[in-house]
């Protein structure tokens, strides 16, 4: 290559190989912070009470699973993990139930306005909404229920469901092939009724 | 005979009512889709909103039982009076000033390294969000250990370089930058992240004409990356900005606003208003003017994103 001298000085940086491990270690360098963290956790839950606050921290020690019995036996594990579950899954349920029409009508009929409302909404802070929930749910008596924790939480899930599924779903300019096979398969039953 | 021929032509003529009910839906689909989840959004976004302007006028403990009272806006003077919300006010500057400033270049210098080519690119680009989809809280308590001043693993450390022990989360000048350390490595990946998007979709030519030019690493970034990339950049501060204006979880786990109240946002301190102390109506007042910075921020953001996208 003509004059490629005069692009790097150090011939040492053109060498392929050479690069890709410098990129490599600096890959690692930016990721061990990062995960540092994590590390620390799984290696506190498989301490003992006594490794875990040793101090200079030990780094070497007789790992116990004692911890994960202490959590699922004594503790009420299942209940919290159960409640989260039945949560999530509610949830999950009314935001698709809801959200996937609502992006059917955002993407096949244009209603962005409507879209953008939804985004405005997801856009304000919680606290404004928690209060007035905690109010409401309070002159309710439903504080302490499923149903106050899976309507607070659609509030964050439902526009994430309905923006994710504006994507997924074909534009009207486009021939729409399965929408048009529905209807002579007599699906839209008014436009193909005589 | 005749009537069933009658019949017949009855149900031609008429259609059923089954039939009247989906052929309603079918020419009214547009906003029938859509109506579900404009209840659900009135219902549960638009509505709260707009009890929560109506709090916001009324001196409303929720305990005590004394019924609410209109007071106008005298919420709102004595919000600008109330120096505990001024203060969490300048705090939230210093946390937005001083955390952006971190996490942004450095976003931004990751995004770089990881958009390169070398082994190992694809894991490394999952682990490193590892933070930002871990729950928050259960991190905040891992930080909570790790600058534990007796016995935490972060001045152990520091010990090996010297500095003796830091009391992160109990010195009054140390907290804001404790918690910004916390808020940076959880959400640096969230920018990287974002800068990675803006520079895959980056035109190559023009870098290659910069090399075969002569320009260096250094330069090629400064004149063609930092102004080719600037609109996603742009898109980055913004949801930070966003994001550090409500920080809370982290805030309320590791300190509760404390030392004193020397870490406490608006965003806490609104919270512990309303659902500590009960102070309904005085609380709302602070949400409100939470909820308008927020917005101003947002059609920031849509407007930047209009312009550049």
């Amino acid at each position: 290559m003509v004059g490629s001298g005069r692009l790097t000085r150090s011939p040492a940086r053109h060498n392929p190989a050479f690069r890709k491990a410098l990129l490599f270690v600096l890959g690692i360098m930016v990721l061990v912070p990062f995960l540092f963290p994590f590390f620390w956790m799984l290696l506190g839950s498989i301490k003992t009470e006594v490794d875990f606050m040793a101090y200079p921290p030990v780094w070497l020690f007789r790992p116990t699973i004692e911890n994960y019995v202490k959590v699922f036996v004594e503790n009420d594990f299942g209940t919290f993990a159960l409640n989260s579950t039945i949560v999530a899954a509610f949830t999950t349920f009314f935001a698709l139930l809801f959200g996937i029409p609502g992006a059917y009508a955002v993407a096949r009929y244009k209603r962005t306005g409507f879209a953008l409302i939804v985004l405005a909404a997801r856009m304000a802070p919680g606290i404004a909404f928690l209060l007035p929930w905690f109010v409401l749910f309070v002159q309710l008596r439903l504080t302490n229920t499923y149903f106050a924790l899976v309507t607070s939480h659609l509030i964050f899930t439902l526009p994430l469901i309905l923006w994710m599924m504006i994507g997924f779903i074909p534009r009207r300019s486009s021939r729409r092939p399965w929408s048009m096979a529905a209807r002579f398969g007599g699906l839209c039953s008014a436009s193909s009724s005589p | 005979m005749k009537r069933d021929q009658n019949a017949d032509t009855v149900l031609i003529d008429s259609p059923s009512i089954w039939q009247r009910f989906v052929g309603f839906c079918d020419r009214n689909a547009s906003w029938l889709m859509a109506l579900p989840a404009m209840m659900v959004t009135v219902l549960l976004m638009v509505f709260p909103l707009f009890y929560l302007l109506y709090m916001s006028v009324h001196d409303w403990l929720l305990i005590g039982g004394k019924p609410p009272q209109f007071i106008g806006f005298q919420n709102y003077i004595a919000l600008f009076q109330d120096e505990r919300f001024l203060a969490s006010l300048w705090r939230t500057g210093i946390f937005i000033v001083f955390g952006l400033s971190v996490q942004i270049p450095l976003g931004l210098t990751i995004a770089v390294l990881f958009n390169e080519h070398f082994p190992g690119r694809g894991i490394m680009r999952t682990l490193l969000l590892l933070p930002m989809v871990a729950t928050p809280v259960a991190m905040a308590l891992i930080w909570v250990i790790m600058m534990d001043p007796s016995g935490g693993v972060l001045n152990y450390f520091l010990s090996w370089i010297g500095i003796g022990a830091v009391a992160w989360l109990s010195d009054v000048n140390l907290v804001i930058p404790a918690l910004v350390l916390v808020d940076t490595w959880q959400w640096t990946p969230m920018v990287a992240l974002i800068c990675l998007a803006g520079l895959s979709a980056l035109p190559l030519e023009p870098f290659e004409a910069a090399r075969i030019d002569g320009a260096n690493v250094w330069h090629r970034f400064w004149r063609l990356t930092l102004p080719m990339v600037w609109p996603t950049l742009l898109v980055a501060i913004l949801f930070r900005f966003i994001d550090v204006l409500k920080v809370i979880e982290h805030i309320y786990v590791m300190t509760r606003g404390g030392p004193g109240f020397a870490s406490e946002t608006i965003n806490l301190y609104n919270f512990l208003m309303g659902l500590f102390y009960y102070r309904i109506g005085y609380g709302s007042s602070i949400s409100v003017v939470i909820f308008a910075l927020v917005l101003g921020a947002s059609l920031m953001l849509i407007r930047a994103r209009r312009t550049s996208w």
